[in-house]
C-alpha cells in the first residue's frame, strides 16, 4: 500500500469486511481480475455498455440511504439509461484512515444489497486506506458493465418534436435530504433520498415502447440539466408545465426559503425520458405499475425550437427560460 | 449642356451627415432649392444625404445657413461637408440637365441607414383627421414623412415600402401621386396610407369574433365605426386591448374604480404603477403639475411617457397608481389614439399588454392568445408590427411641487448644474430607439463593436466611429419571449446597420443569457468577445452622457444599484471606482452582505433586513429578531443559510440596502411585485417630508478599513440606531413594540438618505486621501439604477458640496443610468481600449 499507514491490523479487518459483505463466486477466486464468460452476453444483446462513477457525498450517510447505496444505484442507472441490462459492478474504496469499522461494514451490506435488488454482482474491487485529511471519510468508484439489447437506440440527441417528456415521480427528494442531512439547517421536515435502480422500470418502459428516444438519470444537476441536455444534442426546444412536474410540498417548502430550483436538484432515483407522443400515455401507464415509477408523468413536450432551449410555461405567454445548473448559483438578477 | 456648366459659379457639393434619413429630409432639400429657384440635386447615399448646387459660393453659404435652421424636427445634423467640383465633368454623372431641381434616387450599393425611430402623429396630419372634408378624415392610420411608424414596421434595407409591413398595401393612385410628388409632404413616405389603401381596424371580442355586425360598405367609416364602439364599451367599464405602434396596450377608464381593480386581479398585478394617457395639455394638468418644458418634453415626436409629481386633486381612481407620489402620463402617439381620445374624453388607462413577466404582444394572433384572460375585447388592426417597441418612460424633476417646495431636483442647490435640462431617460423605446448617439471627443476612429447589454432591462449596441445606436429597451431575459426577440432584434439590426462587429462586448457574468449569446456569435464570426464589468459599464455610460472626452483624466465613480458582476466573481452593487473609459479599479464600497436565498433576496426585502441585523453583535440582535417585519418568517433557517452560507451570496448591493431599511421601516417587507417597490416607497415616504430636512438628524453609517486597505461603509449601526429610534418614539422597550406612524417611517425614512448620501460622500472623501495627491480627480459621476433616485441625488449634490467642493458632479440623462445604458456602456469601453 503505497499510502496510509492504517496498520497491518486494521487493513485486515478493513479486507474481512469487504470481502464477508461482497462474497460470491466470482470473488472467491481471488484472482487479480474477474472473468466473465461471452457467450452468456451475446446471448443477450449486441453490444456492451460500460460506465464508471467516483462518489462523493457529506454526509456518507443520510434517511433512506448512503454512499453505499449511492455508488451501486448511480453506476447501475448510468447503465440502464443505455437501455442496456446491468449486470456486473466493480468498487473501489478510499478510506480515511480512523473511519469506524461498524459504520463501513453497514455501508458494504447496504452496497452488497442495492446490488442484490438491482440483479447485479459486485465482481472485482479494490481497497485503500489513506491517512486522515487525505480524504473525507470514504470515496468510492464503481464502474459497471451491462449488455445493450439489439434494437435498443436511446440517445440525447434523438429527441424529435412533438415527443413527450416523462419523469418517474417527485422531483428532487435526495438534493433536499442531502441539504437537511447535512445539519446546516434545521428542517423540520421528514424526506427520504428516493435511491433506487432504475433497470427494471427501464425494463418495463421498453416492453410497451422499444423506440425510447431519450433517457437518462437525472441526478446531479437535476431535471432541468438532463433536458437542456436533450435539447442541445437534438438540436430543439423542450417546454415543461409547471404544473404537471410532481414536487413534494416539503421539498417546494425547502426551495422556497432557500431561494433554489427543484428542477436543479439532484436525484438518485428519477429518470427523464422523452418518447414519441403516440405511447407517452401507454408508457406512463406501464411505469405506474413499476415500484420505481408510481408517480410517472408527462411534464413536457418538445418543440422544433429554437434549438437547445429550455422553458417553464407557468401562465400564458412564452414562459420562464430554465437554464442548466453550472457550477454553484450566481444570482443574476438582482 | 457644356455651354451652361461653364456659365454657372461653382459645383456646390455638400455632404451631411446625422439623422437625415427617413425623416424628410430630401423633400425639405428639395423645397428649399425650389424656394430659392436653386438647380441641382439631392440624394440619400452611405452615409447621408449628399447635395448638389449650381450656384454661387454666396448663395451657396446662404443655403446652408437656411439648412441648419430650417430642417425638420426630426432630423439631425452632425456635420457638412462643402466642397467645389473642380471638374465640371463630373456633374455628368449626377444630372443630365441643369434646369431644375431633383430628387434622386439612392446609391443603393453604398446604403448603410439603418432606421429611424416612430415618431408621434405630426400637427399637420392631426388637422387632416380633425378636418372633416379630408380624404384622411379620422382615418386612424395617417401618416407622413414627419411622422408614423418607422422601426416598429421595418424589415430590411434600403428603408423602402417593400421592406416594411406596408408591403401588404398597394397604393391608391391618389397616395401613389402624394408618394411621387416632391412638394408633397408625403414625398417617399414610406408608411404613407388612406381609407381607399391603408390599414383598417377590426373590433373583436376575446375569440376574434367581429364584434359590430352592422358594417358599413366603406372602409373610413367602418373604422369610424370601431373607435365608437371601442369607446362606448371603455366608457362601459370594459377593459380592451388595443393595438398601438409599437405593440399592444391594456385600456381602460382610469377614474373608474371597478374596472382599475379588475384589471389589477386580472393582470397579476396588484401594486406597479399604471401609465396614463390624457388627451391634451388641459388633461394633463388636471392630473400633474406643468411647466411649459415639461409640456414641450410631453408633446414631443417622442411622445414618452412622463413621471410627474401627481396632484393631490388628480380625478383618477384610487388603484390607478398605489402608494405613490408620482403619475406616468402620455399624449397620444397616433391618429387612432388622437381619436379615442377625443371620443372617450378623459383619461385612459394606457399599460403595456402583457400576460404578467411576459413582453408586450405585437401580433394579433399572439394578443388573443395571451390576453383573453385579461381583455374583454380587442381592437386589432391588419397592419403588422415587425419590430416591439415599448413606450419610452422619462422621470421628470420637476423644479417646482405643488405645495411650493423646493424641486427635488433642483439644479443649482444640488450642484446638478452640468443638467441642462431637468429630466433623466429611464426606458429607451418608442421615439428615442435606435436614433444615433454621438460619441464624446476621441472616439472619432472607433472600432466597430457589438455590445450584447445586461441581463435585465436590456438593450444592445451597435458602435462604429464615434456613432453608437442604442436598441430599444428589449426587456427581462428571463422570459422566453423576450429572449427570442432579443436574439431577432440583434439580427435585424446588423442587417439594417449592415453591421460587421469588430469585437464583441459582453458583460463579466457569465450566465446572463446575452453573454452567451455574444460567445456563440463570437464563435460563429471568429471575432473576439471582449468582457467588461458591469459597474464600469454604467461608469462609461454616464461619462458619455456628459460628452466626457476620451483621453480626459480619471474619474470618480459611485456605481449604486442591485447587483452586478465584479472583479473576482465579487457581485457588486454600491462601489467606488476610479477609472476611465478604458479601465477602472475598485477603490471602496459598501461592505458586502449575504443574500440569502439569491435572488430571493431580491424579492422578499425582510431577508434584506436579517441578513444586515445578522451583522451585529449578538445581544443587540435579539431585540431586533423581534421586529414585526421578521414574525412569521423563518428567522432561524434563514440565519442558519447565512451561517452556513448556504446560496448566501455576499454582496455589496445599494438596492438590497434599500429593501433592508425599508423592511424596517414596514414597507412591503414580506414580498414586493415589481422591481424596486420597497426602495420607491422608503424615496417617496423621505419626499413628502423633505421640507424637514435640516431638522432630522442623520442615521449613522460607519466607516471601516477592510483587510486589502479598502474603505468599506457598514450599514448595520445605521440599522441598529434606526432600531432603537423607532423603539423609542414609539414609547416602548422592545423592537416589538415598535408602530409605523406615519410620522416616524416618513423622518426616518428621510434620515436614511441623508444619513446613506453622507456615508457614501464620506467614503469618496476618505478614498480620496490614498490617491496620489497630483492626480486627485474632480469630477465624481453617479450611476446605476439607485441613482434614479432623485433625493438621493440631491442629498449626494448636498453633501458634496460641502466635504468636496471642488469636485464636479455628473449624472445621467439621455442614457439610462439603470442596465438599459449597459450595452453603450460596454460598447464604449471596448472601443476605447482597442481604438
Ligand atoms: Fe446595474
Ligand atoms: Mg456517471
Ligand atoms: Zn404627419
Ligand atoms: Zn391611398
Amino acid at each position: 500500500m503505497a499510502h496510509g499507514s492504517g496498520g497491518k491490523a486494521m487493513r485486515d479487518l478493513i479486507e474481512d469486511v469487504v470481502l464477508g459483505a461482497f462474497y460470491n463466486p466470482e470473488l472467491a477466486q481471488l484472482e487479480d481480475q474477474a472473468r466473465i464468460d461471452l457467450a452468456e452476453l451475446v446471448a443477450q444483446g449486441n453490444r456492451l455498455a460500460m460506465t464508471t462513477d467516483s462518489y462523493v457525498v457529506d454526509p456518507i450517510e443520510f434517511p433512506g440511504g448512503d454512499i453505499g447505496t449511492l455508488a451501486v444505484n448511480g453506476t447501475v442507472n448510468d447503465i440502464a439509461m443505455s437501455g442496456a441490462k446491468p449486470l456486473y459492478l466493480s468498487c473501489g474504496l478510499i478510506i480515511e484512515e480512523g473511519l469506524e469499522i461498524d459504520t463501513l461494514r453497514r455501508i458494504l451490506l447496504n452496497m452488497r444489497k442495492a446490488a442484490d435488488q438491482a440483479g447485479v454482482q459486485i465482481v472485482t474491487g479494490d481497497t485503500k486506506v489513506v491517512n486522515r485529511g487525505k480524504a473525507d471519510k470514504l470515496f468510492i468508484n464503481t464502474t459497471g458493465v451491462g449488455v445493450i439489447p439489439e434494437g435498443a437506440d436511446i440517445s440525447a440527441s434523438r429527441a424529435q418534436p412533438g415527443d413527450k417528456v416523462i419523469v418517474n415521480g417527485y422531483v428532487g427528494d435526495h438534493g433536499a435530504v442531502i441539504l437537511n442531512a447535512r445539519g446546516d439547517l434545521m428542517l423540520e421536515v421528514e424526506l427520504e433520498t428516493d435511491c433506487q435502480p432504475l433497470n427494471g422500470l427501464v425494463e418495463c418502459m421498453r416492453e410497451v415502447c422499444p423506440d425510447i428516444h431519450c433517457l437518462r438519470d437525472a441526478s446531479r444537476g437535476g431535471v432541468a440539466t438532463v433536458l437542456n441536455e436533450f435539447a442541445e444534442s437534438s438540436g430543439v426546444a423542450i417546454r415543461l408545465q409547471e404544473a404537471d412536474i410532481p414536487v413534494r410540498n416539503e421539498v417546494r417548502g425547502v426551495c422556497e426559503i432557500l431561494g433554489l430550483d427543484p428542477l436543479h436538484f439532484a436525484n438518485e432515483g428519477k429518470l427523464v425520458a422523452i418518447v414519441p407522443a403516440d405511447k407517452a400515455g401507454t408508457v406512463v401507464e406501464a411505469m405506474r405499475q413499476h415500484p420505481a415509477g408510481q408517480g410517472s408523468a408527462i411534464i413536457g413536450e418538445v418543440e422544433s425550437g429554437p434549438a437547445g432551449r429550455v422553458t417553464l410555461q407557468t401562465g400564458l405567454g412564452g414562459g420562464r427560460i430554465l437554464d442548466m445548473l453550472i457550477g454553484e448559483q450566481l444570482p443574476r438578477i438582482c | 449642356r457644356d455651354v451652361s456648366v461653364e456659365l454657372m459659379d461653382s459645383h456646390v457639393m455638400f455632404s451631411v451627415s446625422g439623422q437625415v434619413q427617413g425623416v424628410g429630409f430630401r423633400p425639405f432639400v428639395w423645397r428649399l432649392a425650389t424656394e430659392m429657384q436653386l438647380t441641382g440635386f439631392v440624394r440619400n447615399n452611405g452615409s447621408g444625404v449628399e447635395i448638389g448646387l449650381c450656384t454661387t459660393r454666396e448663395i451657396a453659404g446662404v443655403f446652408e445657413q437656411r439648412l441648419l435652421a430650417e430642417k425638420p424636427d426630426q432630423s439631425r445634423i452632425d456635420s457638412i461637408d462643402i466642397h467645389l467640383l473642380t471638374e465640371p465633368a463630373e456633374w455628368d454623372n449626377y444630372l443630365s440637365d441643369n434646369d431644375s431641381f431633383y430628387i434622386l434616387s439612392s446609391d443603393q450599393g453604398s446604403v448603410k441607414t439603418g432606421c429611424t425611430p416612430d415618431m408621434a402623429t405630426c400637427p399637420d396630419c392631426l388637422i387632416e383627421i380633425q378636418n372633416a372634408g379630408e380624404r384622411r378624415f379620422q382615418y386612424p392610420f395617417t401618416n407622413c414623412t414627419w411622422c408614423g411608424p418607422r422601426l416598429s414596421i421595418i424589415t430590411g434595407i434600403p428603408y423602402d415600402r417593400s421592406t416594411t409591413s406596408m408591403k401588404d398595401f398597394n397604393l391608391c393612385p391618389e397616395c401613389q401621386s402624394e408618394y411621387d410628388n416632391p412638394a408633397d409632404r408625403r414625398f417617399h413616405a414610406q408608411p404613407v396610407a388612406c381609407p381607399e389603401c391603408g390599414p383598417e381596424l377590426l373590433l373583436v371580442n376575446t375569440v376574434g369574433e367581429s364584434v359590430n355586425d352592422q358594417k358599413s360598405a366603406e372602409s373610413n367609416i367602418r373604422n369610424q365605426q370601431e373607435i365608437a364602439q371601442s369607446v362606448t364599451l371603455l366608457k362601459a367599464g370594459n377593459i380592451l386591448a388595443i393595438k398601438g405602434l409599437g405593440g399592444f396596450h391594456l385600456v381602460c377608464d382610469a377614474r373608474n374604480q371597478n374596472v382599475v381593480n379588475l384589471l389589477r386581479v386580472r393582470k397579476h398585478r396588484p401594486h406597479k404603477p399604471f401609465a396614463i394617457m390624457v388627451a391634451d395639455q388641459k388633461q394633463a394638468e388636471q392630473l400633474c403639475l406643468l411647466t411649459d418644458d415639461a409640456w414641450k418634453l410631453l408633446s414631443s415626436s417622442q411622445s414618452p411617457i412622463v413621471l410627474f409629481y401627481k396632484r393631490d386633486s388628480a380625478d383618477l381612481a384610487e388603484g390607478v397608481v398605489p402608494e405613490q407620489n408620482r403619475l406616468g402620463i402620455m399624449l397620444p402617439a397616433t391618429p387612432l389614439h388622437h381619436l379615442l381620445m377625443a371620443e372617450f374624453d378623459g383619461p385612459l388607462i394606457m399599460t403595456s399588454g402583457n400576460a404578467s413577466g411576459e413582453p408586450q404582444a405585437i401580433d394579433n394572433d399572439e394578443a388573443l392568445r395571451t390576453l383573453s384572460d385579461i381583455a374583454d375585447y380587442f381592437l386589432i388592426n391588419n397592419r403588422r408590427i415587425e419590430n416591439r417597441v415599448d413606450d419610452s418612460v422619462v422621470q421628470w424633476g420637476n423644479p417646482i411641487t405643488e405645495t411650493g417646495h423646493i424641486s427635488l431636483m433642483d439644479c443649482s442647490e444640488g450642484r446638478l448644474s452640468c443638467r441642462t435640462e431637468p429630466y433623466q431617460v429611464l426606458r429607451r423605446a418608442r421615439g428615442y430607439a435606435p436614433s444615433t448617439i454621438i460619441l464624446p471627443e476621441g472616439f472619432e476612429s472607433a472600432p466597430s463593436v457589438l455590445a450584447m447589454g445586461g441581463e435585465l432591462k436590456n438593450t444592445f449596441c451597435l458602435l462604429e466611429g464615434n456613432r453608437a445606436t442604442l436598441s430599444s429597451h428589449m426587456g427581462d431575459m428571463e422570459s422566453a419571449r423576450s429572449w427570442d426577440q432579443y436574439q431577432q432584434g440583434v439580427e435585424r439590426f446588423l442587417m439594417l446597420y449592415q453591421f460587421q462587429p469588430e469585437y464583441i462586448a459582453v458583460d463579466e457574468h457569465p450566465e446572463y443569457l446575452p453573454s452567451k449569446h455574444g460567445e456563440a456569435l463570437s464563435d460563429k464570426w471568429q471575432v473576439p468577445v471582449k468582457k467588461v464589468l458591469h459597474h464600469h459599464a454604467h461608469m462609461v455610460a454616464c461619462l458619455l452622457d456628459n460628452h466626457y472626452p476620451l483621453n480626459a483624466s480619471p474619474v470618480l465613480c459611485l456605481a449604486l444599484d442591485g447587483l452586478g458582476m465584479g472583479e473576482d466573481k465579487a457581485l457588486w452593487g454600491g462601489e467606488l471606482l476610479l477609472g476611465d473609459y478604458r479601465d477602472c479599479s475598485h477603490l471602496a464600497g459598501l461592505k458586502p452582505l449575504p443574500l440569502p436565498g439569491g435572488a430571493k433576496a431580491m424579492r422578499e426585502p425582510w431577508r434584506n433586513l436579517l441578513s444586515l441585523a445578522w451583522q451585529i453583535e449578538t445581544d443587540q440582535r435579539e431585540s431586533i429578531l423581534n421586529h414585526p417585519a421578521l414574525q412569521n418568517k423563518p428567522v432561524t433557517l434563514v440565519g442558519q443559510m447565512i451561517d452556513n452560507q448556504l446560496n448566501s451570496p455576499l454582496a455589496s448591493s445599494t438596492g438590497r440596502l434599500f429593501d433592508a431599511f425599508a423592511a424596517a421601516l414596514g414597507l412591503f417587507p414580506d414580498i414586493i411585485t415589481y422591481e424596486g417597490q420597497a426602495a420607491i416607497a422608503l424615496q417617496m415616504k423621505a419626499e413628502s417630508v423633505v421640507h424637514k430636512l435640516d431638522q432630522v438628524q442623520p442615521l449613522a453609517f460607519s466607516l471601516e478599513l477592510n483587510p486589502d486597505g479598502k474603505w468599506q461603509l457598514d450599514s448595520s449601526g445605521a440599522l441598529a440606531e434606526l432600531i432603537e429610534r423607532m423603539i423609542l418614539l414609539s414609547g416602548g422597550s422592545d423592537a416589538r413594540d415598535i408602530c409605523f406612524s406615519d410620522e416616524i417611517i416618513t423622518e426616518q425614512a428621510l434620515a436614511f438618505h441623508k444619513g446613506l448620501a453622507e456615508g457614501l460622500i464620506n467614503l469618496v472623501a476618505k478614498s480620496m486621501t490614498q490617491l496620489e495627491v497630483e492626480t486627485l480627480p474632480d469630477c465624481l459621476a453617479i450611476t446605476g439604477g439607485v441613482s434614479q433616485n432623485s433625493l438621493l441625488l440631491r442629498l449626494l449634490g448636498q453633501q458634496c458640496s460641502k466635504r468636496l467642493p471642488d469636485m464636479q458632479l455628473i449624472s445621467h440623462q439621455h442614457i439610462p443610468a439603470n442596465d438599459g445604458g449597459i450595452s453603450i456602456g460596454q460598447a464604449t469601453v471596448v472601443a476605447a481600449r482597442y481604438i
